[in-house]
């Protein structure tokens, strides 16, 4: 079933007449009403360039299902020179997100007037497979999907979670990475469950979430789902990210913490990453104009930092993290925390220790990992 | 180009298009007109306006009358072809953006609008410091884009290298927006970068008060002779910044030893 309230949240469906017989094509001919969808033989999407505010909005009301054609699989945007990384490849299976958070970086980047959707996830499989040999299949490797789309808030028209879990079935040593804001999970709980994919969640104080997290699932069912898959067998993560300064951050962030460490146990979090605001100075005109100067993001006090995002005060983002970190490891020394998309400086001034020195966080920053799927 | 003429008189014009280009038109030259409309030479004091043969294009013509036009010259020509020739200018508008080297979308459209309407002041800023679309996108966050053109013609008069400008029109707006009377945002004198800082500093009022409080303690700290320390902010990090003049190796060591009692005075946080 796909629920009807995801249905009601687009305008149109435009499905490439390249694209009819795939599988996301065929669900919606099946639960989407005939006069919402149609089936075309020509490019929709040739015009390029910065969107304007009314056409980014728009762009979250229409989908349009169509084959990529270029390369699926792309090392995460966060590994640059002067980061620290943790060896997190994509996996990008669409284009724009149905859900409207203040700070998304899509915002920085995105020139389509589609929600888009590639149908030709056996291509993106194929892909995968290609990078398979006896160096490399049993190294690491961590492929994540919700960089570009959210992996999880549409399954119900895709079912790419279903394909995707039944590849790396086979591969038991690469990890697969959902990244969610929903609690879309039915299709993965309808599922046989596999050990070495991690069903995570980027998580807020529910304060955020009702602030700057629009039409998001919300914090208290973002845990339900996480619990929902952990029950089925499946690992879960948390990323605390970006964490948003508020006059109260200190006092809903420790509370979240709180949360995470009263309804689950160590042993069933994968890792939780934590990481400030941060965005692409070209970013800043489109939040403006979408959500004025009345989101904590908007009006935040931030600055150009060295590779050239803008965010907050370098110390004021250490004292950040460590407070989420140091609950943490208050609470228990197992929880597998690290600092996601931060300078070195901010790693050495927590108290955080250097994830390649922490137990169950050593793979994820083994450096074989790049050098062999780059 | 060559564009070819043929003669036509003043009574044949249909349209003016005169969107007050910066630099007047030659009066050696005569004015010239395309189908009927005036592209060049509004004001010219000859009779004849020469009619420029329509086989070219009007985007061709307009590129050889005007090699180069500002971004609000380019506004200005858009609302008044928009206006005279509605059809025909959906038809052209890409083209002639891209003659200029701009990629029409309806982003820029928007700019350039929001320029076009901006006090003529501004404008003339804004092609004097040739700023481009981006520079303006603070512009469309504005609800009441009206209300905000004192601002914009107070920023007309101070001096202002480019990348001044377009930061001190963003701090403007984002003041503005959070809800800062137009009156206080007003400059009150012609000093640019003094009034640069001063909308910093109050749009980042919590890093501005703590960095303002470390400047005055630093400035309190026992230096040494011909030792400056002071509290500098160089993007997201501030910290301390030491210089140090040592006219021999003696001095330099007197001078360090002397230093090491100023950590002694920064254990306590502000």
């Amino acid at each position: 079933m796909v629920p009807q309230n995801l249905i009601d949240r687009f305008e149109h469906f435009f499905i490439d007449q390249k694209s009819a017989d795939s599988e996301v094509a065929r669900r919606i001919a099946e639960f989407v009403p005939k006069a919402k969808w149609s089936i075309i033989d020509y490019s929709i999407d040739e015009e390029r360039g910065a969107l304007s505010r009314a056409e980014f909005d728009r762009s979250k009301k229409t989908i349009y299902v169509t084959p990529f054609k270029g390369k699926f699989f792309k090392r995460c945007p966060g590994s640059k020179p002067g980061l620290l990384c943790c060896n997190y490849f994509v996996l990008n299976l669409g284009v724009q997100c149905d859900m409207n958070c203040s700070y998304c970086y899509l915002q920085s980047f995105i020139n389509s007037r589609y929600l888009t959707i590639y149908s030709n996830i056996d291509d993106a499989l194929a892909e995968l497979s290609g990078f398979e040999s006896a160096d490399t299949i049993n190294l690491p490797l961590r492929v994540g999907t919700g960089e570009t789309v959210d992996s999880l808030s549409l399954d119900s028209l895709t079912r790419h979670s279903v394909r995707l879990i039944d590849f790396f079935r086979a591969k038991p040593n690469w990890t697969l990475e959902f990244k969610t804001k929903s609690d879309s999970v039915d299709a993965l709980i309808n599922i046989e469950s596999i050990p070495n994919a991690i069903v995570s969640w980027s998580i807020n104080p529910e304060f955020i979430v009702d602030s700057e997290e629009h039409g998001t699932a919300t914090l208290s069912k973002r845990f339900e789902a996480a619990r929902r898959c952990i029950d089925h067998g499946y690992k879960v993560a948390f990323h605390i990210d970006p964490m948003i300064w508020h006059p109260e951050w200190r006092d809903n962030y420790s509370q979240l913490a709180k949360q995470i460490q009263t309804l689950f146990d160590p042993s069933e979090v994968a890792t939780l990453s934590v990481g400030a605001l941060r965005f692409q100075p070209e970013q800043r005109n489109l939040m403006r104009e979408r959500f004025g100067m009345n989101s904590w993001v908007t009006k935040a006090e931030v600055y150009k930092s060295r590779d050239g995002k803008m965010r907050y005060d370098s110390k004021l983002r250490q004292e950040m993290i460590e407070l989420v970190l140091g609950s943490f490891r208050k609470h228990s020394e197992n929880w597998k925390a690290f600092i996601c998309m931060e300078t070195p400086e901010t790693w050495v001034n927590t108290e955080t220790p250097l994830p390649q020195k922490t137990d169950g966080l050593k793979n994820l920053f083994d450096a074989r990992v790049s050098q062999a799927f780059v | 180009m060559a564009v070819a003429m043929t003669n036509q008189t003043f009574s044949q014009i249909q349209h003016e298009l005169d969107f007050t280009p910066r630099l007047s038109w030659p009066d050696v030259l005569p004015a010239f007109s395309w189908r009927g409309l005036r592209i060049a030479g509004f004001t010219s004091p000859q009779a004849k306006v020469v009619e420029l043969d329509a086989r070219h294009s009007l985007v061709e013509v307009l590129l050889a009358c005007y090699p180069k036009l500002g971004l609000s010259e380019l506004s200005r020509l858009s609302v008044r072809l928009e206006k005279v020739l509605p059809d025909y200018w959906v038809e052209v508008r890409s083209h002639l953006f891209a003659s200029y080297g701009l990629h029409w979308n309806e982003r820029l459209a928007q700019t350039t609008a929001a320029l076009a309407r901006a006090p003529r002041v501004f404008q003339e800023t804004v092609d004097e410091k040739s700023m481009q679309a981006r520079d303006l996108a603070p512009l469309l966050a504005l609800n009441n884009a009206a209300a905000f053109n004192p601002f914009l013609e107070a920023l007309s008069q101070l001096k202002l290298t480019k990348t001044e400008l377009a930061r001190t029109l963003e701090l403007g707006v984002e003041l503005f927006l959070l809800g800062r009377s137009l009156s206080d945002i007003l400059p009150s004198s012609d000093d640019g970068p003094a009034y640069l800082r001063r909308l910093e500093k109050w749009r980042t009022p919590v890093s501005s008060e703590t960095d303002e409080t470390w400047s005055g303690e630093v400035e309190r700290w026992p230096w040494p002779a011909q030792v400056r320390g002071q509290w500098r902010r160089s993007g997201d990090q501030s910290g301390l910044d030491v210089q140090i003049r040592a006219s021999s190796p003696s001095d330099l060591r007197l001078k360090l030893e002397k230093l090491l009692k100023i950590p002694e005075r920064w254990s306590h946080k502000i």
